[in-house]
């Protein structure tokens, strides 16, 4: 086998674009932070009746006088209890960073959805939670490659490698085979 | 004989619907395998003519492997293996049986399951109730059947079952609204249909319009592979012919001119029988080969599909 | 004749481990060509394989038992999460041990015996000193949870994968001696992403085919095949886990002592149905021999040399060889006739 016939290994997820699932009973709109433009166009074409919007974020924001606001913190419980009352035919729309996407993911998986009911936005920023592989910490908001682990502090190269349970890429030391070898951190894309 | 088959013997025979007859079965040496909800075994029946092999799902409890129960219905237009294991099969034969396989296991990750039956299809839901039981799942069976013919354990089930059993006796007008059946489900509802082909399409047509999606519905269609025009099949590497008949299937043909294939559910499903075609216009009736697979028209399953050519060449 | 296990020796700090001729001479060397060369080499599992061989039993005891099981028990106390099992793998770990517990009982009975009066089961581990009673699928009648239970008493890794929508997801296992690769990141996963970052060609519906080929394996039909890569000293936990501890062992290999600090490391890797929750078990069983004993044999001595040349880069990458890489291919030349 020729060196050149491998690619790069790689597990990231794809994210393909999203459109409205005429056939379902209830849209139910996810959205991280203030809703972008296109977020709220999409969100508009689908009829009043069928719908709900449910906004997550620290501060005061609210785009439509029926959405529901919630903090991250609150996120878990709220949507368990909304999806508790939903029909099987339910199309989740999500919009937010990577790590809120697949965190949505696995609430609504517990409640019963299967995948083709989640249809997620491309991640609105680069930022990765990184799994620590050495102290399973969870560092939130990496952008750089090398980063520092928030929870034993080693220099984690960030891998291609997504796990949707933790909703994170796993980080190993980059340094532990030769401490004097430590690239600059690069920007992760 | 392949090697891992198992040698058992006839315990007992019971006649359980007017057309149905279910037979016990245990080793004949040593033990039999353990198995999980949905599974099968495909039997051997060495008939005067020709061997036949036809699936069938094991009713018993799984958490008890002393012994394994079928089920078997006479078909009306039977192609040898149901006439067969009615008529002469009787108590202290000896039978060759394959391990169980497992096609249709229960998603035990679901919040409500449907069982939804029809006449034998009653039998891979036999092995799943005691253990919905045990987990206490959530779970309802709809029985559809015509009680002049079928109907197995329709009154032990009424009796175990209580409210989550509901019986549609079309000897006796009684219909199933499909329609009806699956509106109005929360969340984490899942439906499991074991029944002829037409009612698993009903289903999956409502389901569609309804906007369910479609990985939340499960089937298991051991239907008998339907007749279809006489045609030959020529193997690549040898050169050898055989002529498959209009009531048998390629696979049968194969097995008759001892050309070993592997094969597990012998329904087009599993995807075991899987073999490379060099030339001819393949007739696809599995549910195994995805769309594209089936349009390159370089691969069949024989356990169900045919020709449309007069001739096939298999590269084997 | 098969070798008795051995008092304990270590795979850490002072490295005490070592394999007797016996060991060396059944060794299961992966290299069946001249070349490298990727290929997914699946074979069955059949039962009996050669005598003597590590094939020769479902699953293979031998001299280094003793010494595994104690690696194991430090592995698990330094970290209890190397061991973890999902709530509904439950009846899937029950399987494993009725299916390890009856392979060693009815294979070792010198070492091993199960004794069942319906779901009562008595148990006697005679090399470790374990004597259990336990209602079989009761998980509260054992002192700890059934996979761990189990996978203190038996060598190698295993785990267990669920079936569903026609996939595979790791979701349990007790994995203390991985190459390269963290239970506790990868537990969830469907198969095909816990294979993103294995660098191999990735022809059209490579990942189908072996998917629909794993997913159709049956009951009492295992499979298996080889996999290899190198361990600088005899350490079995190469985890990433513990990586920061022995990274660093990669750059103590010189032309003096690549012969004796470098091992192939070679797991057998079998996958067996689980009869009662339709999942696969998949057990990763490692051995290591040192080059030092590898080239006593000449045959593998000279494709070792071969296989490692013509090793395309990205797998010396993926597989950590890098920074002694060309100090193996050196060292093997000399037992290579063409160089």
């Amino acid at each position: 086998m020729q060196p050149e016939s491998l690619e790069a290994p790689t597990n990231r997820p794809i994210y393909s674009p999203v459109i409205v699932n005429n056939k379902s009973a209830h849209h139910l709109f996810i959205c991280e932070g203030y809703p972008s433009r296109e977020f709220q166009i999409f969100y508009s074409s689908v009829d009043d009746s069928k719908k709900t919007l449910l906004l997550v974020s620290e501060s005061d924001s609210t785009i439509d006088h029926d959405s529901i606001l919630v903090t991250h913190s609150e996120l878990t419980a709220k949507l368990t209890q909304l999806l508790g009352e939903m029909p099987l035919s339910t199309t989740i729309y999500v919009l937010g960073s990577e790590a809120f996407i697949w965190d949505v993911h696995s609430v609504a998986t517990q409640a019963g959805m299967v995948a083709e009911q989640i249809k997620m936005f491309a991640p609105v920023s680069g930022q990765r939670r990184l799994f620590c592989t050495h102290c399973y910490h969870i560092t939130e908001d990496v952008t750089h490659s090398p980063a520092v682990c928030s929870g034993c502090q080693r220099n984690l190269l960030v891998r291609d490698h997504f796990s949707r349970l933790h909703a994170a890429y796993v980080g190993v030391q980059i340094d532990a085979e030769d401490p004097d070898d430590l690239p600059l951190p690069q920007e992760l894309i | 004989m392949s090697t891992d088959q198992i040698k058992v013997r006839v315990a007992a025979v019971a006649q359980v619907a007017p057309m149905i007859r279910e037979f016990t079965l245990t080793a004949v040496t040593g033990s039999l395998y353990p198995f999980s909800p949905g599974s099968h075994v495909v039997v051997e029946m060495p008939g005067e003519q020709k061997i036949y092999r036809n699936a069938y799902s094991l009713l018993s409890d799984s958490h008890d492997a002393s012994a394994y129960r079928i089920a078997v219905r006479l078909q009306d237009n039977s192609r040898g293996g149901s006439v067969f294991m009615h008529q002469q099969v009787k108590e202290g034969d000896e039978l060759l049986i394959s391990p169980p396989a497992n096609l249709f296991i229960p998603q035990w990750n679901a919040q409500k399951h449907i069982l939804l039956a029809a006449g034998v299809g009653i039998t891979p839901f036999m092995s799943y109730l005691p253990e919905m039981q045990r987990r206490q799942a959530d779970f309802e069976l709809h029985y559809l059947f015509r009680s002049k013919q079928t109907g197995a354990y329709q009154l032990e089930l009424a009796e175990q079952l209580g409210q989550r059993f509901f019986s549609y006796d079309s000897d006796q007008a009684q219909r199933c609204n499909i329609s009806e059946l699956l509106a109005d489900r929360p969340l984490g509802t899942h439906i499991y249909i074991c029944g002829p082909e037409g009612l698993i399409k009903d289903v999956q047509s409502v389901a569609e319009q309804l906007g369910w999606p479609d990985s939340v519905i499960h089937f298991e269609e051991f239907a008998a592979p339907k007749p279809g025009k006489p045609f030959t099949v020529e193997l690549k590497s040898t050169g050898k012919t055989v002529q498959v008949g209009e009531s048998e299937s390629l696979l049968e043909a194969l097995e008759e001119a001892e050309v070993a294939v592997p094969n597990l559910c012998r329904g087009g499903v599993c995807g075991q029988c899987a073999t490379p075609v060099a030339e001819g216009e393949i007739e696809h009736r599995d549910n195994y080969l995805s769309v594209d697979e089936k349009a390159r028209q370089d691969c069949v399953m024989p356990c169900v599909s045919r020709a449309h050519s007069d001739r096939l060449v298999l590269d084997i | 004749m098969r070798i008795s296990p051995k008092p304990v020796q270590s795979f850490r700090d002072d490295f005490t481990y070592t394999n007797s001729r016996e060991a060396i001479s059944r060794f299961p060397f992966p290299f069946v060509e001249d070349e490298y060369r990727y290929s997914v080499n699946i074979e069955p599992h059949a039962m009996s394989g050669p005598d003597g061989s590590v094939f020769e039993k479902f699953l293979d005891i031998d001299e280094h038992y003793l010494s595994e099981m104690a690696e194991r028990a430090i592995v698990l106390k330094e970290n209890p999460a190397r061991c973890l099992s999902m709530k509904h793998m439950d009846l899937a770990c029950w399987d494993m041990i009725e299916r390890v517990m009856s392979a060693l009982s009815a294979d070792y009975p010198e070492h091993f015996s199960l004794t069942k009066q319906g779901d009562n089961w008595h148990w006697h581990n005679k090399l470790l000193d374990i004597q259990e009673d336990f209602v079989f699928g009761d998980s509260s009648t054992l002192p700890m949870s059934p996979l761990e239970y189990i996978g203190r008493q038996v060598q190698g890794d295993f785990a267990i994968l669920d079936q569903r929508n026609a996939d595979l997801f790791m979701d349990a296992g007790i994995v203390t001696c991985p190459a390269d690769w963290s239970l506790a990141f990868d537990a969830g996963m469907s198969f095909s992403e816990w294979h993103g970052p294995v660098p191999m060609a990735r022809e059209e519906g490579i990942f189908e085919r072996a998917l629909k080929y794993l997913t159709a394996i049956q009951v009492g039909r295992p499979v298996r095949r080889l996999n290899w890569t190198l361990t600088i000293n005899a350490r079995m936990d190469t985890s990433p886990e513990t990586y920061p501890s022995w990274g660093n062992e990669r750059t103590s290999v010189t032309p003096e002592n690549v012969a004796e600090k470098v091992h192939l490391r070679v797991e057998v890797q079998v996958l067996d149905r689980m009869p009662r929750s339709n999942a696969l078990m998949f057990s990763i069983r490692t051995y290591l021999i040192s080059l030092e004993d590898l080239v006593t044999n000449p045959q593998w001595a000279k494709r070792m040399h071969r296989a490692m040349k013509t090793l395309p880069a990205p797998l010396v990458e993926y597989k950590g060889l890098t920074r002694f890489h060309p100090m193996v291919v050196e060292y093997l030349s000399q037992f290579d006739p063409v160089n």
